[in-house]
């Protein structure tokens, strides 16, 4: 025996890994999830000019406050999908912002006005907020909490179950 | 009188207008930079693209990105710590010098170390197998030789 | 209806296969002759029904029967009839019943072509084919069954993806897959051999032309898709690492390894257990990257459809056939050790030392397309991709041309270091020479990569062609250099251009990696662009139609030093069923260069002015042509008088039939 097993003991451990990645890891609609770097590390704070008024605003003035920062356009089909869970959230008294995401104005406005309008208040992205943030497709959301640190990330629209499993308890918990 | 005017004017206007087609961007330098750095980086929204050939928005705005960084003066490997930090390893494909992947880099080289010492080894090995060369005697060779005269007949 | 045959015809050939797998095998342990010959009789039957199978699908393409949900999926009325053929493999399901078909008509040639092989031989190899294809078929018919209907279907088919209604389609997969599947007979073959733990000249006999055959079949197919990412990608690249394409190439680096070891175990008895091992490993190494390509554990343009499910079929079929066959390697490997001995300094070494790097190169590759699975178990993400592969690509190539100049002018079992040296010096210093020439002629910063490259490849050309000198002047009693030639054995003249068709390719790589020129620049109608000595004009842009999509087309004339070269026309489709926009590059090719253009984006509403992508790409087509020459020498090989084997075993056998009842 002695060498001539090697072959198959290589070929098993490639077996493993590869029933491993089948299985194992998060996937996304064309492909693997890929893992952001920006868990437990600080916001980089952005000050932008928002969708209704005529005005800047600031993201450290949401320092103390839990909230979470949804990332969405009007021409993305899957925003639409979570689109209920942010209003259900939102009714429930999570302060989420929307940062809107190669879009234009007048379009965003009318979806707001079609679909509901779940945002405590809207900024429009000048490009380099969204890499700041690690963001490559919509819709894409953080949960951020008083110290204007980042908890977790969804990418992908949020499901119920993302909802009442992970984001309800989470609040909660960092709500103190 | 007017429409020949006219026309002759649309015709040199074309003429003055051709020119050298002009780079997307005015400094060939920079578009160069742009052009070799965005093949390093992988679109992310892609079935396995490079920020070079996608054409999707996301790829847009990174070359963007790219843009902007190297106007500033930035070198590559700034560049990449950019985007690397916000986006993690899998945004270059080249990947990265750490300890943790010396595994990727290592594999190559002590695989062939590996299998050049089991080479030699193997070798060497059924070398020693080598009998001496057989020596044939000279009665052996005289009934070879008549065994074979018989055979042709 | 023909639907439903299509479907009854694929159960039963599962059936037949079924049969084909169990029967002839046991027979062959226990010796019941009747069993082992229903072999050839059931291959047949095999053959019969997945060709039944597949006309059906077929015929139901061809008469656009969109209630059959795969070809609602991938076909559509107003589609040219070529890709409405070609599209039975445009997607998952239908293209499995093409590596079914395919492995059915290899099949069928083993047993046209086995007469002279023992019963149980063949028994056991058209047994292991069977098997092979139990896995397949009901891979299709439990999980990607191309005939499933959807009542009522729709009005017309969602078209095939625009980049795949193309030549490419019609001629790629089927080529590729001839390979993938033509290496399964060198693995039955090797478990043949483990499972009667006799591995004689038989059966390297007997293996190799099959090994051969489906070796020159994959590098076709291989470059093909090289080909066709070239010209229809649009962005002038040819090779991405991408894993699709690793998963084809890492079979074909088994596949030369093991044509190279089935060479010296049919010459010298050597490396017995080894051939077994590469024959083993070429075959799971297709099964991997059907595993890879259908099973979504690696993000890749190419993939079909991803479905965990799937791929875990795939994944417990692999596990039974690759390792089935490596637990019968590691029990009966030591069995068909053996062999004649050679020296450290041997043509034997030098052709093992090319296997190693071929095996080491295979491993590196699989490595790489794995890695990333690898990090995602332990929460990281990395991209391994072109930097990493070329990086260790170069050396190996390097090292493995010097190879290829000594070998074949070592003997056999000892060499004679004084001999090799004095017959390589020549062309050693015309290939430093030369790469020094060509480094210099450009006239551009000293480029490291082409003067290796340069070396590599007409080092490989010299020491060649120099080899072949030499045997036609030690024939010199045979008369004129015309008789000599057909003297030497085919097989040398496979040598000579399988190493030729490498260093060309080598060849054409160095150059377009090192010396192509890229531009991407905005021009307006009447604009000019100059690239070397060529100039490149815009001159129009006009809207055209074609079967099922509109486009955009420029036009743009090339010139060289005032005389006209041609006019390329690049296109922008948009295919009106999907409503997907495509590029279509204008290509010009020439022996030295191509010439390349591609729109981009229009940048007025007028669309007088667009982002144009200008290549000029030099030497890129060598690098397919190279492969042709790879075919050709596969032809040169098969043509050896040592096959005919047939024909020469018969007339022996009357001659000593007639010596012996006269003498």
């Amino acid at each position: 025996m002695n060498k001539f097993i090697i072959p198959l003991i290589v070929f098993m451990a490639i077996s493993v890994l590869l029933l491993w990645g089948l299985f194992g890891p998060e996937r996304r609609a064309g492909g693997v999830l890929v893992k952001t770097t920006q868990i437990d590390r600080s916001i980089r704070d952005f000050q932008l000019q928002r969708l209704y008024k005529n005005e800047q605003f600031a993201s450290d003035s949401l320092r103390g406050k839990v909230w979470m920062l949804n990332v969405w356009a009007s021409w993305c089909v899957a925003c639409v999908q979570e689109h209920r869970v942010l209003q259900a959230m939102a009714s429930e008294n999570i302060a989420i912002y929307g940062l809107n995401y190669k879009d234009k104005p007048t379009d965003a406005k009318r979806w707001l006005a079609e679909h509901g309008n779940p945002y405590a208040l809207i900024v429009m992205d000048n490009s380099k907020v969204s890499l700041d943030f690690g963001v490559y497709g919509v819709p894409e959301s953080f949960l951020i909490d008083k110290k204007g640190v980042i908890r977790k990330k969804f990418t992908g629209p949020i499901s119920w179950k993302d909802y009442q499993d992970v984001i309800k308890p989470m609040v909660k918990e960092l709500e103190g | 009188m007017k429409y020949a005017v006219m026309i002759a004017l649309l015709l040199s206007m074309g003429l003055a207008i051709a020119k050298e087609a002009q780079p997307m961007v005015g400094d060939t330098v920079l578009e160069q930079k742009i052009h070799d750095l965005s093949k390093e980086l992988r679109c992310l929204k892609c079935q396995n693209q490079s920020i070079f050939d996608s054409k999707s928005g996301f790829a847009d705005q990174i070359r963007g990105e790219l843009r902007d960084q190297f106007q500033e003066g930035k070198t590559d490997q700034e560049i990449k710590a950019f985007l690397t930090d916000r986006y993690g390893d899998f945004i270059v494909y080249e990947p990265p010098f750490t300890l943790a992947n010396m595994l990727v880099w290592e594999f190559p080289v002590a695989l062939l170390i590996i299998a050049i010492l089991v080479l030699v080894t193997a070798i060497r090995k059924q070398q020693g197998r080598t009998r001496p060369e057989a020596t044939v005697s000279d009665e052996q060779s005289e009934r070879v030789k008549k065994l074979l005269s018989k055979g042709e007949s | 209806m023909i639907p439903e045959l299509g479907n009854f015809s694929l159960i039963l050939s599962l059936m037949l296969a079924l049969t084909l797998g169990i029967v002839p095998l046991v027979g062959a342990q226990i010796g019941n002759v009747q069993w082992m010959n229903m072999a050839r009789t059931t291959s047949v039957g095999l053959f019969v029904f997945i060709a039944i199978a597949f006309a059906c699908l077929a015929y139901s393409f061809l008469n656009d029967d969109f209630s059959v949900t795969y070809i609602a999926m991938h076909s559509n009325s107003h589609m040219p009839v070529q890709y409405k053929f070609a599209g039975i493999w445009g997607g998952h399901e239908g293209s499995l019943l093409l590596w079914v078909l395919f492995l059915s008509v290899w099949t069928v040639s083993v047993t046209i072509f086995s007469r002279h092989l023992p019963l149980d031989m063949v028994a056991r190899v058209l047994s292991v084919l069977g098997l092979v294809a139990v896995g397949f078929i009901s891979f299709m018919v439990f999980t990607s069954n191309p005939f499933e209907r959807v009542l009522p279907g729709p009005m017309d088919g969602q078209d095939l993806n625009p980049l795949l209604q193309d030549f490419g389609l019609v001629i790629h997969p089927p080529m590729l897959y001839m390979g993938y599947v033509g290496f399964s007979v060198a693995f039955a073959f090797a478990l043949a051999a483990l499972m009667g733990g006799k591995l004689d000249s038989t059966w390297v006999r007997w293996t190799r032309p099959w090994t051969t055959i489906a070796w020159m079949f994959l590098s076709v197919g291989i470059a093909l898709g090289s080909w066709w990412a070239y010209y229809e990608l649009g962005w002038g690249g040819w090779w991405f690492w991408d894993p699709v394409e690793n998963a084809s190439f890492m079979p074909w680096l088994a596949g030369t390894a093991l044509i190279h070891s089935l060479a010296v175990t049919e010459k010298r008895g050597s490396f017995r257990s080894w051939s077994v091992l590469l024959a083993i490993l070429a075959f799971s190494l297709s099964l991997l990257g059907t595993f890879l390509v259908r099973s979504g554990v690696l993000t890749s343009v190419h993939s079909f459809a991803a479905d965990p499910e799937r791929g875990l079929f795939i994944l417990i079929f692999l596990l039974i056939v690759v390792g089935g066959s490596l637990l019968l390697y590691a029990l009966r490997a030591s069995t068909v050790f053996g062999g004649g001995m050679f020296h450290s300094l041997s043509k034997e070494t030098a052709i093992l030392s090319g296997n190693v790097l071929l095996v080491v190169a295979c491993a590196v590759v699989l490595m790489g397309t794995l890695a990333p699975i690898l990090y995602e178990a332990f929460d990281k993400n990395i991209s391994v991709g072109p930097p990493f592969f070329n990086l260790f690509f170069v050396p190996l190539a390097v090292t493995a041309a010097i190879l290829m100049g000594i070998g074949p002018v070592a003997y056999w079992k000892k060499a004679d270091p004084l001999a090799i040296a004095k017959q390589l010096r020549v062309p050693l210093v015309a290939a430093i020479a030369t790469a020094i020439v060509i480094v210099l002629f450009d006239g551009e910063a000293f480029n490291p990569y082409v003067l290796a490259g340069s070396f590599a490849a007409f080092w490989i050309i010299y020491a060649t062609l120099l080899n072949f000198v030499t045997r036609i002047s030690m024939l010199s009693e045979k008369g004129p250099v015309k008789n000599r030639m057909i003297q030497i054995p085919s097989s040398f003249y496979g040598m000579c251009f399988g190493h030729i068709g490498l260093a060309v390719s080598i060849i054409g790589i160095t150059m377009v990696s090192n010396y192509q020129v890229e531009r991407d620049v905005r021009m307006d109608i009447g604009d000019t662009l100059s690239i070397h000595d060529y100039t490149f004009r815009f001159i129009n842009m006009e809207k055209v139609s074609g079967p099922n999509y509109d486009a955009d087309r420029g036009y743009f004339t090339v010139t060289r030093g005032g005389d006209a070269v041609t006019v390329l026309t690049p296109e922008k489709r948009i295919y009106r069923a999907q409503r997907r926009p495509m590029t279509e590059a204008g290509i010009y090719t020439s022996i030295f260069r191509d010439l390349y253009v591609s729109l981009g984006d229009p940048l007025n509403k007028k669309g007088t002015s667009w982002s144009v992508r200008v290549y000029y790409k030099p030497f890129v087509v060598w690098i397919w042509s190279g492969s042709l020459f790879m075919a050709i020498a596969g032809g040169f090989v098969l043509s050896d008088r040592r096959y005919r084997v047939g024909r020469k075993a018969k007339k022996f056998a009357v001659r000593s039939l007639a010596a012996s009842t006269t003498g």
